[in-house]
Order: C-alpha cells, then sequence, then structure tokens
C-alpha cells in the first residue's frame, strides 16, 4: 500500500515533464502518451527497487527513451504513425521558420541521435547522465550529438544555421 | 550557443499539454503484469504440472478479489449449458424458470441470472427463481464469481450496475459518464462490458470507464466511443483499432491499456477472451447477414500468435456461449446442410477448432416475423441471439 502510495506521488507529480520528454522525441501526442503509460507501468512493477524518486525518474526515462528505440527498429511507429505534429499552442513569431524547419528536421533524426539532443539541449543533462539514460559510453553520447548536429546544419542550410547559432 | 535547439525544444514542451494521467490503469497493469511474473515463476517450479491439473484456469488466474462466499458457490462448474424456453439445461440438470421466459442469461457461481422476454432481471439458483425489479437489456459476468452487472435507462441518463448475486445486494450504482445529451439520437447504448475480477469496464456515453469495485471508484481509461472496448479478461483489453473507427468498426486489438498503436490483428465485432486471454473468439453482431464480408464470420484465434485457427465447415452459423475453461468453449452450430436450420451444442477445443456435439439438436436456427426477431435459444453470454433484418 505504501508503495502503491509512493508511486501514485512520483506519477502525479512528475507525469507532466515525462510527458514532454516523451513528446518532444515522438513528436506525437498519441505516442508519447502510450510511451509515458508503458514506461510507468514499468517503473511501478519495479518501484520496490527504486524507491528513491530520483532513482525513479531516470528509470521512467530510460523506459521512455529504450521502449521508444524499439518501437522505432520495429517500423512500428513509422508504420502506423497517425497524425498530430501540431502544438496545442500557435508557435511564437521570433526565429518563427527557422523553429519550424528545425523541429521537423528534428524527427528525421535518428531516434537515438533524437533522444540524445533532447536529453542534451531540453533536459540539460550532463553527457553521464545522458549516457546512462541512453544506455551508452560518454563516447557515444557526443559521437550522437555530434552527427545529429551535422545532419541538421547540413539539411537547414548555413545560413539559417549561422543566423540561428547551431554551432557545436 | 544553440540557442534555437533549445528554444525549438523549450517550445514545442511547452506548447503541448499533458494529457490526463491514468494512474488506476497504470497500476493496475503494473499489478496484472507483476501477477503474472510471479504465476510464471510457480509454474516453472516443480509443482506447477499438478497445480495446473488440479487447478486449471484458476491458478492461472492472478486475482481473486471480488466478494466470494465462504464455501464455493452452487454453480461455480461451467458446463455445456443452453437455455431453451423456460428451461436453463446446466449440463445434464434442468433448472425451471416457469412461468418466465429466458431471452438472454448468464452463469454466476451463486446461479444464472436472466433476461425474460419483458427484459427483467431474474436470478435462478436451486432454492427457486427470484425478481430483481430490475430490468436491463443485456447482462455482464466474470468468468468465475459471482458478480453480475448491467446498464439501466433512464430519461436523462444510464446507470451502471454490479450485483452480487450470493449476497443479494447491489455493489455498484453509478451514473458516471452516462448523461444523455438532450435532443440526440445515440448510436450505442451504453452497456457494462466485463466484469474483470474487482474492476468493472463500463461502455458509458462518455467512453469506457474502469470501476474499482471495492473502492467504488472509477475514471474514464480513453476518450473513445461507447463500444469501443469490446471486452476484459485477466487485464487483457480488446478494443478496435483505430480507435476513431466507423462502424462496423471490426478491426480489433488487445493490450493491457486502450492505446492508439497497438496493431490491429484481430478481426470481428463480438468479442470474448479465454480465462487468460489465451484465445479470442470473435463473432459478428447479427446472427445472420444477408452479404456475408470475411469480418461477418466466427472467428477464432490464438492471442499471443494472431493465427486463425479453423473453425469446422459442418456448421455454417456459430455462436459463442461460455469458456468452460482456457482451452474449451461451448458454442451453438446451426448444421451446414439442415434445411431445418438444426443447430447442436458444441464443445469447441480452442488449439485446434475440433469440435464435440454435447447436445445434438438442441434447438433450431429460426426467427420470428415480427420483431424482436430472436432466436429460440440462449446462451450464457448475456445478450439474446438477434436477428437485425
Amino acid at each position: 500500500m505504501a508503495e502503491a502510495t509512493g508511486f501514485a506521488e512520483f506519477a502525479t507529480s512528475r507525469h507532466g515533464a515525462l510527458f514532454r520528454y516523451a513528446y518532444l522525441l515522438t513528436s506525437d501526442r498519441g505516442l508519447a502518451e502510450d510511451l509515458v503509460q508503458e514506461a510507468l507501468v514499468k517503473t511501478y512493477v519495479g518501484w520496490h527497487r527504486l524507491r528513491d524518486p530520483n532513482n525513479a525518474e531516470a528509470y521512467t526515462r530510460r523506459a521512455i527513451t529504450t521502449t521508444a528505440i524499439g518501437w522505432w527498429r520495429r517500423k512500428s511507429w513509422r508504420a502506423e504513425r497517425p497524425y498530430d505534429d501540431v502544438p496545442d499552442q500557435p508557435v511564437g513569431a521570433d526565429d518563427a521558420t527557422a523553429r519550424v524547419w528545425l523541429w521537423r528536421e528534428l524527427q528525421k533524426l535518428p531516434p537515438r541521435q533524437r533522444a540524445a539532443l533532447v536529453l542534451r539541449y531540453y533536459e540539460d543533462l550532463t553527457e553521464p547522465q545522458t549516457a546512462e539514460i541512453l544506455g551508452c559510453s560518454v563516447g557515444t553520447v557526443k559521437s550522437q550529438v555530434s552527427d545529429a548536429l551535422k545532419k541538421l546544419r547540413a539539411r537547414l542550410g548555413s545560413d539559417v544555421v549561422l543566423k540561428a547559432g547551431i554551432t557545436e | 550557443m544553440n540557442d534555437l535547439l533549445r528554444d525549438t525544444l523549450a517550445e514545442r514542451a511547452a506548447g503541448t499539454e499533458p494529457p490526463p494521467l491514468d494512474l488506476d490503469g497504470i497500476i493496475a497493469a503494473g499489478n496484472h503484469r507483476a501477477a503474472r511474473r510471479r504465476t510464471l515463476g510457480i509454474l516453472g517450479g516443480a509443482v506447477a504440472t499438478a497445480a495446473v491439473a488440479v487447478g486449471g484456469a484458476s491458478v492461472l488466474r492472478p486475482r481473486n478479489e471480488q466478494p466470494q462466499p465462504a464455501r464455493p458457490g452452487p454453480f461455480t462448474q461451467r458446463r455445456a449449458t443452453f437455455a431453451l424456453g423456460s428451461e436453463i439445461h446446466y449440463g445434464s440438470e434442468v433448472i425451471s424458470v416457469a412461468p418466465h421466459r429466458v431471452t438472454a442469461f448468464v452463469q454466476t457461481d451463486a446461479g444464472f441470472v436472466f433476461l425474460s422476454a419483458d427484459n427483467v432481471i431474474h436470478v435462478a439458483d436451486r432454492s427457486g427463481v427470484r425478481s430483481t425489479g430490475k430490468s436491463a437489456w443485456s447482462l455482464t459476468a466474470d468468468h468465475r464469481g459471482n458478480l453480475v452487472a448491467w446498464v439501466e435507462g433512464f430519461n436523462d441518463r444510464y446507470e451502471s450496475v454490479v450485483y452480487d448475486v450470493a449476497a443479494n445486494r447491489e455493489l455498484v450504482r453509478t451514473a458516471i459518464g452516462n448523461t444523455i445529451p438532450p435532443n440526440v439520437s445515440l448510436v450505442y447504448r451504453s452497456e457494462v462490458v466485463a466484469i474483470d475480477g474487482d474492476m468493472a469496464y463500463f461502455g458509458t456515453v462518455d467512453g469506457p470507464y474502469r470501476w474499482d469495485i471495492r473502492t467504488n471508484q472509477g475514471t474514464r481509461i480513453a476518450k473513445v466511443s461507447t463500444n469501443a472496448v469490446r471486452a476484459v479478461t485477466a487485464g487483457q483489453i480488446v478494443f478496435q483499432q483505430p480507435l476513431e473507427q466507423r462502424p462496423p468498426a471490426v478491426s480489433l486489438a488487445i493490450a493491457e491499456t486502450v492505446s492508439a498503436t497497438a496493431p490491429a490483428r484481430f478481426s470481428g465485432q463480438r468479442a470474448f477472451l479465454s480465462p487468460t486471454a489465451k484465445y479470442l473468439m470473435t463473432e459478428p453482431e447479427d446472427a445472420l447477414l444477408g452479404i456475408e464480408p470475411g469480418w461477418a464470420s466466427p472467428a477464432l484465434y490464438d492471442v499471443a500468435t494472431a493465427r486463425q485457427v479453423g473453425l469446422p465447415y459442418a456448421y455454417d452459423s456459430l455462436f459463442f456461449g461460455q469458456w468452460l475453461d482456457d482451452d474449451r468453449f461451448v458454442a451453438a452450430g446451426k448444421r451446414r446442410f439442415s434445411k431445418a436450420a438444426e443447430t447442436d451444442l458444441l464443445v469447441v477445443t480452442a488449439a485446434t477448432g475440433t469440435v464435440k456435439v454435447a447436445v445434438p439438436n438442441f434447438s433450431r436456427l429460426t426467427f420470428s416475423t415480427t420483431p424482436p426477431r430472436i432466436a429460440p435459444f440462449a446462451l450464457p453470454t448475456g445478450r439474446p441471439i438477434i436477428d437485425f433484418y
């Protein structure tokens, strides 16, 4: 009973942040909802081993990431991708075009690279923290981020990139 | 440095509002998964063979929370059962409910619950027949236990009810999700989709709700149509996929939670999962379809592999009745070449689709020319067999 209460507190307080993380990985609300639900089920099952909410959050993020990568490999989310890459709120005016383009290009990145960017540039995690969630070495995180940024620069063009300030 | 990337991600994240958290669903799925792991662990041990042989499906079923009598109920055993006129044939035992005529019925461990021709709900056991004083269009029961559920209709709402047959009292009565909007014609009538252990699943006007019978609280599990969820057993939910599928909505998925991504691997309208969700039997809503698309035939699936199991050609109409255990179910089959529509009561082995005739020619699949056009016999699914057209 105490376990369920602790888990409920964790899930209720962190659900929004986890959902947003999943949404950035998938750019699809339905998939993000499924990812978070599945990851929270895994966290609940393993709750007695986690206890510390900090561990639980890292565990859940890792579950979201690995599940997303697994789905991508099985092509299930590309094959059944339904709708919804439009945010609920309108895009702001400043640098709007560049952000729309960048968002679209982010969706074309392999999930592991995309996850690395989200963890580093949205969650502001360090390279070792990112490596822990991705289940890889720090060197791999570096190369994933580097490769992803190279691709974005190549696709967006030098004007946009320089103006926008995407540099390594 | 990398401001554009940070801004883009932050903007997108801020612009998407998280959906409501389905905490009950997550905990229910987690409990089920944990119980299944424990069960598999037990089954891996040396006692597994003996336990399965003795306990059958009940050993595999990881829950036993619903109210139970101190002793096993008098009708705990599932047998080849059907109702014809005023008699419920429970294996070789015949229970008379005269002067009532049974149009639909279900079995609970404590007794049979049936609808008479005027849709009044009655309970029949070895001590006799008693009326609950309530009425409904259909009944829902679990694979075992004493609970039955139904929906009562009023001018402005429906009420979902869960009733304990052994204790002779209502455990749940709620109108949640079931306000009938004024001046509308509803495509689907509300119903109780399933009782699964201590959870009831209500198909309401607002969508499906999972209701904890013990705490008498529940939440909507998805914002989908009234009949999007078709069955729930052992924590496995059968639902239409895509979720926005329009009638007849015959593509089905099975998962622990209702989601837009579960693959649609099955076909059918009505769904009947075996007690541990090992097999799925589906059938159309209508008893007799004039033009028969593929989904209009009854279909039997192995859930894990989605392999369709062939059903015997000798019967051109097959109606699901009840799971006897996780591997066998009772069905009524109309003989393909019978001009008199002779119908046999069958026991079907799910793994192979082979059948054994339990009661030959127990009735005929005929329908009156005036509504309600229902079959002369009923099977323990809680609904009459109806010819809509």
